[in-house]
C-alpha cells in the first residue's frame, strides 16, 4: 500500500504544472464555447455536477443545479448550438479564472488524481455582468491520450441561492 | 392605489393592460389584495417531518416560520420577534426546540410560545401575561394532502371551497405514491426571474408556447430528451411542423385554477423503478385502479395564485413575488412515499435536467419572461392578448370549463373573475 502510493506519487502523478495547464486549457475551451472539445475531455463514464447544498453528498437524494452524464452533455451542447436557444440569445461572454490548485493522488489508490481549485467565472449577458465562484473538485485519470476528467464537481459559494438563468457550464 | 373603476378599464374579456405587469402600484395592491387575501400555498408538511423541524419562507413579502412541535403539530407563524420585530430565524431549514432572538435574547418554543425574556423584572406582570407576545400567526391556515395554504384574511371562503375541483389534481399527484403521499424532502431549486410573477403563472396553463419557446430542446424526431426516454414528439409525423396540442384540452375552474389535459401517447417509462412502483400500486389498489392512477390525465396543474405542479415533470413549483419586476421561483422535486428509491432518484435527476436554474427547459422560459418584462415597457400597444379560442370553452364534467389545449380562456377567466374581484376594494 505504502509502496503503491509512493510509486503513484513518484511515477504516475503528473506534475502540477501539467495539471494546471490542463485546467487552464479546459477553462479556455469553455470561454471560447468549444463545448464539443470540452466534452471530449471527459471519460465515457464522466460526470459534471453542480449541487444545491454545500454539504450535499450526491445528486440522487437532493436537487442539483446540473448533473450531466455524457449523454446529457451531448443533449445540452446540441441545444446550445440550436439557433433558437433563447437562454443564449444573445450569447454569454465569459472569463474563467482558475486558482489555488491543489493536487493529490486519489485515496482509492487507483492511480486517479484529485484536484481542487478555486474559480471565478465572469459572465456578461443582456446588459448585466454576473460573478459565479466557488471551488472545482476534479477526479482526473490518465488515458492513452493524456489526462481526462472522470468527475467534475462545482461547489458554488452560493449554491443554495436563487439563481438567474444559467445556460452554460461553469 | 387604483380605484375600482380604474382597475376595470385594465381588464377586458380578451386582454389585460400591460400595467398589470409593470406598474409598481399594481404590485403593491396585489401584495395586499391577492397575496394578502386569498389562500396562498406556503409549504408542504413533509418539509418538517420530525419534531422541532422548521423551514422559513415568505407569503408575499412577509417572512414565515413553519415548525413541527414536539407533539407533532405543524405551526405556521410570522418569522418575527414579538419585541422589536427582528426576523427570528435566519436559516432556511433545520431542527431546533426553540428560537432565540439575536437582538435582546427573547426566546420562543417551536410551537411559538414565548419561553423567556432576559431580565424579566423590567416588565410588569400584566405585560408578561399578554398572549400577543407569542409569535404572531396568519389569520387562517389549512392544508390539503400535505399542501399547506395560508390566508392573511380572517374572512372569506374556506380552503376547501377555494380549491374546489382542482383538488382532483392534487389527488392525481398523491395517489401515484404507493403510500398515497408525496414528500418534498429533496431540497429545491431556486431561480430568480427578472419579471413579474404573473408571467410565470400565466405560463402554467400555456400549451401554445411549447413548440416555440422550447424548440431548442427537441431532438431530430421532435422529442424532448428522447435519449433519456422523453415523451411524445412535438412534430407532426414525418414533418417538422408543430403537433396540434388542442386535443389535449385545457380546463379551468372557479377561483382561477386550471390544468392542462392528457399528454397523448405517453409510453410507460422504461426501467425497473417504474415496474416496481407499478407493482406496489397494483398490490395496494388492484390493476384497474392502478391503470387509472398512472394515466397522465393532467399535465400541468395551476393553483392560483402561486402553485403549479406536474406529476410527469416530478416537481411542484412555488412562485414568490419580490417586486413588480422580480420573482423568486422554487422547484421542489416530488418524491413518492413508499416508492422504490430508484424511482425517487430518477425524479430528482430528472428535475435537474428540466427545471433547475441551469436546466434545458426552464432557462428558455425564464429568458422569455424577462424579454416580456422588457417588451411590456412599450407604450405603443398597451394590451396583453388572451384571445385564443375565444368562446370555445364548454362545461366539463368537473364543474368547470374545458377548451382546446391552446385556449387562453383560463387566463381570461382568471383576470376577469378572480384578479379583478380580489383587487377591487
Amino acid at each position: 500500500m505504502t509502496a503503491t502510493l509512493a510509486r503513484t506519487q513518484a511515477a504516475d502523478l503528473p506534475d502540477r504544472g501539467a495539471i494546471e495547464q490542463f485546467l487552464y486549457a479546459e477553462a479556455r475551451m469553455l470561454d471560447e464555447k468549444r463545448w464539443e472539445d470540452w466534452m471530449d475531455l471527459f471519460t465515457e463514464d464522466g460526470t459534471y455536477w453542480i449541487p444545491t447544498a454545500d454539504d450535499q453528498v450526491d445528486p440522487d437524494t437532493r436537487a442539483s443545479i446540473m448533473f450531466d452524464d455524457k449523454t446529457m452533455m451531448q443533449m445540452r451542447v446540441r441545444r446550445l448550438r440550436h439557433p433558437e436557444v433563447h437562454a443564449q440569445t444573445p450569447p454569454s461572454r465569459t472569463a474563467h479564472l482558475v486558482t489555488n490548485v491543489m493536487v493529490a493522488p486519489s485515496p482509492d489508490g487507483d492511480g486517479d488524481i484529485e484536484v481542487s481549485a478555486c474559480f471565478i467565472m465572469l459572465e456578461f449577458r443582456v446588459e448585466e455582468q454576473t460573478v459565479y465562484g466557488g471551488r472545482y473538485l476534479y477526479r482526473l485519470t490518465e488515458t492513452g491520450n493524456g489526462l481526462a476528467i472522470r468527475k467534475k464537481t462545482v461547489r458554488m459559494v452560493n449554491c443554495d441561492a436563487a439563481h438567474q438563468l444559467m445556460a452554460i457550464y461553469l | 392605489m387604483y380605484a375600482n373603476d380604474d382597475l376595470q378599464t385594465m381588464v377586458r374579456p380578451d386582454r389585460v393592460h400591460r400595467r398589470l405587469y409593470v406598474d409598481p402600484d399594481i404590485f403593491e395592491m396585489e401584495m395586499d389584495r391577492i397575496f394578502g387575501r386569498m389562500w396562498v400555498f406556503v409549504a408542504h408538511e413533509s418539509q418538517v417531518p420530525e419534531p422541532n423541524d422548521y423551514v422559513t419562507t415568505r407569503i408575499g413579502r412577509q417572512p414565515l416560520l413553519i415548525t413541527r412541535d414536539k407533539s407533532g403539530d405543524v405551526h405556521v407563524m410570522f418569522n418575527r420577534c414579538g419585541h422589536r420585530g427582528v426576523k427570528l430565524c435566519a436559516t432556511a431549514e433545520g431542527n431546533s426546540p426553540g428560537f432565540r432572538c439575536p437582538y435582546h435574547g427573547w426566546n420562543y418554543r417551536a410551537n411559538g410560545k414565548l419561553a423567556g425574556i432576559p431580565y424579566r423584572d423590567g416588565y410588569s406582570d400584566e405585560f408578561l401575561k399578554d398572549p400577543s407576545l407569542d409569535l404572531a400567526r396568519p389569520a387562517r391556515v389549512d392544508s390539503y394532502r400535505g399542501f399547506i395554504f395560508v390566508s392573511l384574511s380572517p374572512d372569506g371562503m374556506s380552503l376547501d371551497e377555494h380549491l374546489g375541483p382542482i383538488k382532483g389534481s392534487i389527488d392525481d399527484l398523491c395517489d401515484r405514491a404507493p403510500d398515497g403521499e408525496i414528500l418534498a424532502q429533496a431540497g429545491c431549486n431556486r431561480y430568480i426571474v427578472r419579471a413579474n410573477w404573473k408571467l410565470q403563472m400565466d405560463n402554467g396553463v400555456d400549451l401554445y408556447h411549447a413548440p416555440f419557446a422550447h424548440h431548442s430542446t427537441l431532438d431530430e424526431d421532435g422529442r424532448q430528451f428522447s435519449r433519456h426516454g422523453g415523451g411524445p414528439s412535438f412534430y407532426k409525423p414525418g414533418t417538422k411542423n408543430p403537433v396540434d396540442f388542442d386535443p389535449m384540452g385545457v380546463h379551468g375552474f372557479a377561483n382561477g385554477h386550471g390544468y392542462q389535459g392528457a399528454v397523448p401517447q405517453v409510453p410507460d417509462p422504461d426501467g425497473m423503478a417504474f415496474k416496481e412502483l407499478k407493482a406496489m400500486l397494483v398490490e395496494r389498489h388492484g390493476a384497474e385502479r392502478t391503470r387509472e392512477i398512472l394515466t397522465y390525465d393532467r399535465f400541468n396543474s395551476m393553483i392560483y395564485p402561486n402553485l403549479t405542479f406536474q406529476a410527469m415533470g416530478h416537481h411542484f413549483r412555488l412562485v414568490m413575488p419580490i417586486d413588480v419586476d422580480r420573482t423568486e421561483v422554487r422547484i421542489y422535486p416530488i418524491l413518492f412515499k413508499g416508492a422504490p428509491d430508484a424511482w425517487n432518484r430518477y425524479a430528482i435527476r430528472s428535475v435537474a435536467a428540466t427545471h433547475s436554474p441551469a436546466s434545458m427547459i426552464q432557462t428558455d422560459d425564464v429568458a422569455v419572461f424577462e424579454r416580456a418584462q422588457e417588451g411590456l415597457q412599450a407604450q405603443g400597444s398597451d394590451w396583453v392578448m388572451f384571445a385564443r379560442h375565444m368562446g370555445a370553452e364548454t362545461p366539463n364534467n368537473l364543474g368547470g370549463l374545458g377548451a382546446p389545449g391552446s385556449s387562453e380562456f383560463v387566463l381570461r377567466q382568471q383576470y376577469n373573475d378572480v384578479w379583478l374581484k380580489n383587487m377591487s376594494a
